[in-house]
């Protein structure tokens, strides 16, 4: 299996995988795809329903007992309020959609911190991209990574 | 997920100790890999996020180590997959303790949509750990090359 007979074939193989296993993903996951956009696109047919909205959901304007949320381009005042909450908070957030264009908050979370967690990730993968070719270089005959040194650490 | 760092210190914690793998920068490799392959796609390009979702899925990560491994010399590839399987296995493993209002992990994708996870700690909670990892992997870099060391005095004495 981890031979180099039919390498080149069984790269592609995989490579064929992947990409079928990705395009399955985008059509199917599209598809099943619910965000605000969808909600306020068809507000009939989600009218009471619970909505629970994560990504990419930032706060707008802030008032005492309201609040206005952003997600991909698409705004809505959510009406309840949250200890903390200031303008520019990216959340995630439980709450009920009423066909007039507005949401009854039920939870709410804060990502106080992302924005420091993509900020260390980066310096992680950076950190780990140069520790990997600090062992290995690649070599185009042969089209694979050989270690620099016969030191496997 | 958890930040980068903290897949990466329990790496460390697991790995070094007891230097279980032989390539263990490729077990660190596979530590972040799920995420590489993911979010640094989704994050700026929202649009494709499910497009790479499958990268991040016990089957998905698994084809894309095989694959990645055909790139490494004949005879380390199987010693490089299983480095790079661990990891990233630890990874996904250390993502089901995340919290989300919507349990988040399809880990039988593409035969389920069905998602899991345990549901612990909200991911930014972990984030304010990352000092603390920080501190433990100096103090263990530091013993450790201090007993390397003393070892090599011994030797030279001898």
């Amino acid at each position: 299996m981890f031979s180099d007979n039919h390498r080149y074939i069984k790269i592609s193989l995989l490579l064929v995988a992947l990409l079928l296993l990705c395009s399955y993903s985008q059509l199917k996951g599209r598809s099943m795809y619910v965000n605000l956009e969808t909600h306020l696109g068809r507000p009939e047919q989600f009218d009471g329903r619970r909505v629970i909205l994560e990504d990419y959901v930032t706060v707008g304007s802030v008032f005492k007992d309201r609040f206005e949320i952003e997600q991909e381009g698409k705004k809505i005042m959510v009406m309840g309020t949250a200890e903390g909450l200031a303008t520019g908070d990216e959340i995630e957030i439980r709450a009920i959609f009423h066909r007039q264009g507005y949401l009854t908050l039920e939870q709410l979370h804060i990502k106080k911190l992302r924005s420091v967690k993509i900020i260390i990730s980066i310096a992680a993968a950076l950190f780990i991209t140069m520790l990997f070719f600090s062992r290995y270089r690649f070599s185009l005959d042969g089209f694979q990574f050989t270690e620099r040194t016969r030191c496997r650490t | 997920m958890p930040d980068l760092i903290t897949h990466l210190s329990v790496g460390y914690f697991l790995n070094k100790p007891f230097s279980i793998f032989k390539y263990s920068t490729l077990f660190y490799c596979g530590a972040v890999l799920p995420d590489l392959a993911t979010r640094a796609v989704s994050i700026p390009f929202h649009a494709a996020a499910f497009a790479v979702h499958p990268l991040h899925t016990p089957l998905g990560i698994t084809v894309l180590c095989l694959l990645l491994s055909f790139f490494f010399v004949e005879a380390e590839r199987k010693e490089v997959f299983v480095s790079l399987i661990a990891g990233s296995s630890l990874h996904l493993f250390l993502d089901l303790f995340q919290k989300h209002m919507q349990p988040g992990y399809t880990l039988l994708f593409p035969f389920s949509w069905k998602t899991f996870e345990f549901g612990l700690l909200w991911p930014e909670t972990i984030v304010s750990m990352v000092p603390l990892w920080i501190l433990i992997i100096g103090v263990m870099e530091l013993l450790n090359r201090r007993k390397a060391r003393d070892e090599r005095q011994a030797g030279n004495r001898q």
